[in-house]
C-alpha cells in the first residue's frame, strides 16, 4: 500500500527531500508503521524528532532539557492528535505531512 | 524613579508649523503602556468623531513603548495610527527594524501629528533638536530613494527613516509608511494619511540609552525567553525559512487564499513555498533589533525580467501576488514585493484588490475597456506588475484599485458577493473557512478590520495541550470546530495588544512568549512595578476595549463584525479544508458575551467599562446612545 510522505520544513533538512511515495508492507498500516519506515530508511533521528519516548506518543510540546521541538504529523491535512494519534490508520493514496 | 517609560511626546502642528515637547505622564503608561495603548488612548480622546481621515482634522501618531530599544527580544517594533481612510475606523499598524530604537534613544514615545502642512515636509529628529524641513526635493521620490537622499543629507549613516512613497502621496488608500526600505507599518493607510498631511518622512537619530529598573532581571527574562522562543514549535519555520515557511504550511492545511479566495489549497503552491524561496532566492539572513528568531531575508533574483533585490518577501506577500492572484511565478512574486517597499503600497491590501479584479474579468464584469487594455486573467504577472505601478500613481484603472475592494465593489455591479474585506479592509493570506477562531472570529472582530494580527489566535489551531491548559479543552485548538472561540479570540486580542503596547513582535510571542505572566515579568524587569498576569490581562482588555469604544462612536455596529459574503456560504471547494464554511455566530456569541458586549449591537455595556477604568468613555457612548442598556 503506498502513501505519499510530505516533508516539511524540518522534515525537509533532515530527509533532503520535499516529498515521497512510501510503500508499507502491513495490511493495515498506521502512522506508527509508517515512521517506522521512515526509521528504517533515514536512521533513528527522524523517529527520535517524531516520537517522544517518555510518552510514547507524538512530540506534540517541546523538551527544553533534550532540546527537541515540538513537531506535528497531519494525515491528509488534519493534526494526528485529533485522529488516532500514532494508531491513527491509513489507506491508499493517503498524504502525509511531517512539519516541525 | 521611572523606568523604561519614555520621556517625552512630541506634539507637531503641521499647519502652524509649531512643535511641542511634552512629559509623558507616567500614569499613562501605567494604564496603556505605550505604543498602540497610548496612541489609541490619544486617538480616542482628540480626535473628532465622523472626520474625513484625508482631511487636516484627522490625527496620525506615531508610538513606541517601555520595551522598546532594550534587551527585551524583538524589541524594535512601533506603531501608526490615525482614523483609516482605508476603513473609516480605527487605524493602525505596525513595523519592525531599527527605527523605534533610534525614536526611543532621542528620548520620545509617540509623535502626534496634527492639520496639514502647507508644502512637504519632513521631520527631523536629531535628540533634543526637532524641526521641519523642506521636502519638496524628496516629493515623488520613492521609499528607497527617499532614505537615500536623506541619509546623504543629514551626513549620518545610523540616521533612520520612516517615509512614504508615491503612493502616500496620491493618497492610495492602502498606501504604507515604510521604514529601513522594506520594513512596512502596512495597513489600513497610514501612508494615505500621512501624505493628506504633506509629510513625506521622519528621519530620527538617537544618542541616549534606556535606563530598565532591573537589569539582573531583564537578563535573566532574555536567557529564559530565548530558550523558550529556540523549542517553540515554529521556531525552525521563521528561523530558518522566515514566514515564507507559512505558505508551506497554510497550502497543506489546505488554508491558503488563492484565486480571490474561491479555492483554499492550490497544488502549484509547491513552486512558492519557503523551502524553495529560501532554495532559490535568500541571500542571507537578517533581524530586526534584538530579535533571535531573525525570520527576515534578504532575496535576489539574479537576471531575466524580474531581477531585483529586496528584503521580506513574507507569507503575506507570496499569497497577495502568487496564490491569490492564480500566480506560481516566484520570481515575479518577489518582484512585486520590493516595488510594493519602493512605492509604499501595503501588500496585502494590493495583492487583494488585483484578485479581486481577475476575478471580476474572469465573470465578464470588467473588460479591456474598463482596464486601459490590461488583460487580467488569473497568472498574468505582468499585469500584477503594471498594476501596482497605476496604484500608487493612481493612473488609468490604477485610480480604482486604488480604492481598496470595498468602494471598487460598489463600482463594479454584480460584484459584491465576492468582494472580500471587512470593515472595509481586505483579509489576509489565511482563509478564514478553514481556521474557525483565526480566521473565522478573528478577522471579523479585529478593530482594524479584516486583519490577522489583532488576534492572531495561535492557539486557536495548534498546541491542544495548551489549549487545554488554558481554556479547559482541547477542542479550543480544533481549527474545525467552534468551540471555546470566543475565549480563544478574546484572550490573544487581550495579549496582542499588550505586545504591541509594549512594543515586543508577534512573532515571539506567537506562541513561544505568549502567557500573561510571561509578559508581566518582562514588564516589571523594565518598569519595576511588580504586575501581575490579571493586570496584563486586564490592560490588554482596556486597550481592545477604548479601540472599540473609538469605532462605535464612528457609527460600527454589530453588522461590521463579520465575514465576507463568500466566507459565510461558499464552502471550500477542494483540498484539506473541503466543505468548510466559517460559522460565525455561535463565536461571535460566546464573544461578545464574554467581552460585555451587548449580542444585539455589539456596544459595550457600562459596568464593563467602569471596570476597567474607562468611565469617561462610558459617559460619552452614554451621551450618544452607543452604550448597550
Amino acid at each position: 500500500m503506498k502513501v505519499e510522505v510530505r516533508y516539511l520544513l524540518m522534515f525537509h533538512r533532515l530527509t533532503g527531500k520535499t516529498k515521497e511515495i512510501i510503500e508499507l508492507e502491513q495490511s493495515n498500516p498506521t502512522v506508527r508503521d509508517l515512521i517506522s519506515k521512515l526509521g528504517q530508511i533515514y536512521g533513528q533521528q527522524i523517529v527520535d524528532a517524531l516520537i517522544d519516548p517518555k510518552t510514547g506518543d507524538v512530540r506534540y510540546t517541546p523538551d527544553l532539557k533534550e532540546n527537541k521541538k515540538a513537531v506535528r504529523i497531519l494525515v491528509n491535512g488534519r493534526m494526528t492528535w485529533w485522529l488516532n494519534g500514532l494508531d491513527t490508520k491509513l489507506k491508499e493514496g493517503d498524504v502525509v505531512q511531517l512539519f516541525g | 524613579m521611572r523606568y523604561a517609560i519614555p520621556e517625552y511626546i512630541l506634539r507637531v502642528d503641521l499647519s502652524k508649523q509649531k512643535i511641542v515637547k511634552e512629559p509623558l505622564p507616567e500614569k499613562l503608561a501605567r494604564n496603556f503602556l505605550g505604543g498602540r495603548g497610548i496612541n489609541a488612548k490619544i486617538l480616542y480622546d482628540e480626535l473628532k468623531p465622523g472626520i474625513d481621515p484625508l482631511s487636516p482634522e484627522n490625527i496620525l501618531v506615531f508610538g513606541v513603548g517601555p520595551a522598546t530599544g532594550t534587551l527585551a527580544p524583538a524589541s524594535g517594533r512601533y506603531n501608526v495610527s490615525a482614523k483609516s481612510p482605508l476603513t473609516n475606523f480605527f487605524g493602525d499598524a505596525n513595523s519592525g527594524g531599527h527605527w523605534a530604537p533610534e525614536l526611543r534613544y532621542a528620548g520620545y514615545g509617540h509623535i502626534v501629528f496634527y492639520g496639514r502642512a502647507n508644502k512637504p515636509v519632513y521631520l527631523w529628529i536629531d535628540d533634543d533638536k526637532v524641526e521641519l524641513r523642506d521636502a519638496s526635493h524628496l516629493w515623488g521620490k520613492d521609499t528607497w530613494e527617499t532614505e537615500d537622499m536623506l541619509i546623504e543629507e543629514l551626513g549620518d549613516p545610523e540616521v533612520k527613516v520612516a517615509c512614504i512613497g508615491p503612493a502616500g502621496e496620491n493618497l492610495v488608500r492602502f498606501a504604507c509608511v515604510i521604514n529601513e526600505k522594506s520594513r512596512a507599518a502596512g495597513r489600513t493607510g497610514m501612508g494615505a494619511v500621512m501624505g493628506s498631511k504633506n509629510l513625506k518622512a521622519i528621519a530620527v537619530r538617537g544618542t541616549k540609552g534606556v535606563e530598565v529598573a532591573d537589569v539582573e532581571a531583564l537578563l535573566n527574562f532574555r536567557e529564559e525567553a530565548n530558550k523558550l522562543i529556540a523549542n517553540d514549535l515554529f521556531y525552525e519555520l521563521y528561523s530558518r525559512y522566515g514566514t515564507a515557511g507559512l505558505t508551506t504550511i497554510y497550502n497543506e492545511f489546505g488554508a491558503c487564499t488563492a484565486f480571490n479566495s474561491k479555492e483554499a489549497y492550490w497544488e502549484n503552491a509547491e513552486k512558492l513555498y519557503g523551502e524553495v524561496f529560501e532554495e532559490k532566492l535568500t541571500v542571507h539572513i537578517t533581524a530586526c533589533f534584538s530579535c533571535p528568531l531573525h525570520c527576515s531575508r534578504v532575496y535576489k533574483v539574479k537576471s531575466g525580467p524580474y531581477a531585483c533585490i529586496g528584503e521580506s518577501c513574507e507569507f503575506e506577500n507570496i499569497v497577495a501576488y502568487g496564490t491569490r492572484c492564480g500566480n506560481d511565478n516566484l520570481e515575479s512574486v518577489a518582484y512585486a514585493s520590493t516595488l510594493a517597499d519602493k512605492l509604499g503600497i501595503d501588500t496585502i491590501s494590493s495583492g487583494a484588490v488585483i484578485a479581486f479584479a481577475m476575478e471580476c474579468w474572469e465573470k465578464g464584469l470588467i473588460t479591456e475597456k474598463d482596464t486601459g487594455g490590461l488583460d487580467y486573467s488569473w497568472g498574468n504577472t505582468d499585469v500584477i506588475i503594471e498594476s501596482l505601478k497605476l496604484i500608487a500613481q493612481r493612473k488609468g484603472f490604477g485610480n480604482l484599485l486604488a480604492e481598496g475592494v470595498k468602494r471598487m465593489s460598489e463600482r463594479i455591479k454584480g460584484s459584491e458577493k465576492f468582494a472580500i474585506h471587512i470593515k472595509g479592509m481586505e483579509t489576509p493570506a489565511v482563509d478564514p473557512r478553514a481556521v474557525q477562531g483565526y480566521g473565522g472570529l478573528g478577522y471579523a472582530v479585529a478593530s482594524r478590520g479584516g486583519d490577522h494580527l489583532r488576534a492572531l489566535a495561535a492557539l486557536g489551531y495548534s498546541l491542544p495541550k495548551r489549549a487545554k491548559e488554558l481554556f479547559g479543552t482541547d477542542k479550543a485548538a480544533d481549527r474545525f470546530s467552534t468551540i471555546a472561540k470566543g475565549a480563544v479570540v478574546k484572550f490573544h486580542e487581550e495579549m496582542r495588544a499588550v505586545t504591541d503596547a509594549i512594543e515586543i513582535c508577534k512573532y515571539i510571542t506567537r506562541t513561544a512568549l505568549l502567557l500573561p505572566e510571561t509578559i508581566a515579568k518582562l514588564i516589571n524587569a523594565l518598569t519595576g512595578w511588580e504586575i501581575d498576569k490579571q493586570e496584563v490581562l486586564r490592560i490588554g482588555e482596556r486597550i481592545v476595549n477604548l479601540e472599540r469604544a473609538f469605532n462605535i462612536r464612528e457609527g460600527l455596529t454589530r453588522k461590521d463584525d463579520t465575514q465576507p459574503e463568500r466566507m459565510l456560504k461558499e464552502p471550500i471547494p477542494r483540498g484539506p479544508s473541503k466543505g468548510c464554511v466559517v460559522q460565525l455566530e455561535p463565536m461571535l456569541k460566546e464573544y461578545y458575551t464574554l467581552r460585555g458586549w451587548d449580542l444585539e449591537t455589539g456596544y459595550p455595556k457600562k459596568e464593563k467599562l467602569v471596570e476597567l477604568g474607562l468611565d469617561y468613555v462610558a459617559n460619552d457612548l452614554e451621551k450618544l446612545g452607543k452604550l448597550a442598556k
